[in-house]
């Protein structure tokens, strides 16, 4: 059973109509949440005007710098330093104590929901494609943009499980699970690392940098999660 | 010690993360904790942390066993430090505003004249084709 996918689109391209999804339902969630929280309307909603643009322009810098000035495009480790920064920012605006860590908390559960719906649209249009395969679910791919090949649903795969991390991290936070936050980072990580590997892509690689850049976040949240439960076990004894 | 903060009675203090803060007791009004602007933690408590006012305040009155808070919170003025900032933020959100806008222009004439074929953009379009 086999996929086919011609990625010469008209008019319309299903991948800008997944990536636009991806922000807007990421926005949605960010502001449901922040509102939720105690995050005050106007600050939730100037967040969320901020957000896209500096989404895409954070993605696209990533890499434009990436590829040493010779392209630039859209990329997900942008795109997520683009949802933090515009979190800072806006977190500084009528600064009140606490609301920083809260609004990053939020962007952090949000991120899986927008990979998962945005990898959607990079299956659409032949990008990010996988290894070639010529199993089960192969997806033939024909069009300008890739030519005809015959490739792993890696899109798919990435899709479904991040959303399956974004689905795990609303239930986390609705059990008022205090590590909720490093849980859903650290299975972000481990989850792209570990799918970068039947990217093509990635072939004649020994790592990526999105992959070290993965390494380096998963390392540093179960870093900081040791600290914060040796923390609460000393606060619990006193 | 027993905080009453303003209309929310039976609140009591703790230190979070190294900041004073106030946490509300489990079933408060959620229109009277967004009033006094509480926010929630991931373990579900609605806190709202103390600014230097407030602290210093039930410092003052640590001795008693309830401490009440009942001076409007309308007094809290914004410090001119803290508008100007605000300030600072809102211009620079509206220069990088600009700046991306002629990152768009910028993409949008690369992929044209790539599309086009014409020669009139740095090496990035024409290394892209090749």
């Amino acid at each position: 059973m086999n996929i086919h996918i011609n990625t010469d689109h008209g008019a319309i391209s299903p991948y800008k109509i997944f990536l636009l999804l991806a922000l807007a339902a990421g926005t949605a969630v960010i502001l449901r949440l922040c509102i939720k929280r105690g995050i005050p309307a106007k600050k939730a909603l100037l967040l969320a005007v901020i957000l896209q643009p500096m989404c895409i322009f954070c993605a696209a810098v990533f890499t434009f710098i990436t590829s040493g000035g010779k392209n630039i495009g859209i990329a997900s480790i942008g795109a997520a330093a683009g949802v933090y920064l515009s979190a800072l920012i806006i977190s500084r605006i009528w600064n009140r104590p606490g609301e920083q860590r809260i609004i990053l908390q939020n962007c952090t559960f949000a991120m899986p929901l927008m990979y998962g719906i945005a990898k959607t649209g990079c299956f659409t249009a032949g990008c990010c494609h996988g290894i070639e395969y010529n199993g089960v679910l192969c997806v033939e791919y024909s069009g300008k943009l890739t030519g005809d090949i015959c490739v792993f649903p890696v899109q798919l795969l990435e899709s479904a499980v991040f959303i399956a991390i974004f689905i795990a991290g609303m239930i986390f936070l609705k059990k008022h699970d205090i590590h909720s936050v490093h849980k859903v980072t650290i299975l972000s990580a481990a989850a792209k690392f570990t799918l970068e590997f039947l990217r093509k892509s990635h072939s004649h690689k020994a790592l990526s940098i999105e992959q070290a850049v993965c390494l380096a976040i998963t390392i540093v949240c179960l870093i900081d999660m040791k600290k914060k439960q040796k923390r609460s076990s000393v606060q619990e004894l006193a | 010690m027993k905080v009453t903060f303003y209309e929310i009675q039976d609140c009591y203090y703790e230190l979070i993360d190294n900041k004073p803060a106030i946490i509300a007791p489990a079933p408060t009004d959620k229109e009277l904790l967004s009033k006094y602007h509480f926010i929630q933690l991931l373990d579900g408590r609605w806190v709202h942390y103390m600014n230097e006012f407030e602290f210093s305040y039930m410092k003052h009155n640590s001795n008693r066993k309830t401490v009440l808070f009942i001076f409007p919170i309308e007094n809290h003025q914004m410090t001119v430090q803290q508008r100007k900032k605000n300030i600072a933020l809102i211009i620079l959100l509206i220069i990088y505003f600009l700046i991306t806008a002629y990152f768009f222009w910028l993409v949008n004439s690369c992929v044209n004249d790539c599309e086009n074929d014409i020669n009139n953009f740095p090496n990035s379009c024409q290394e892209s084709q090749e």
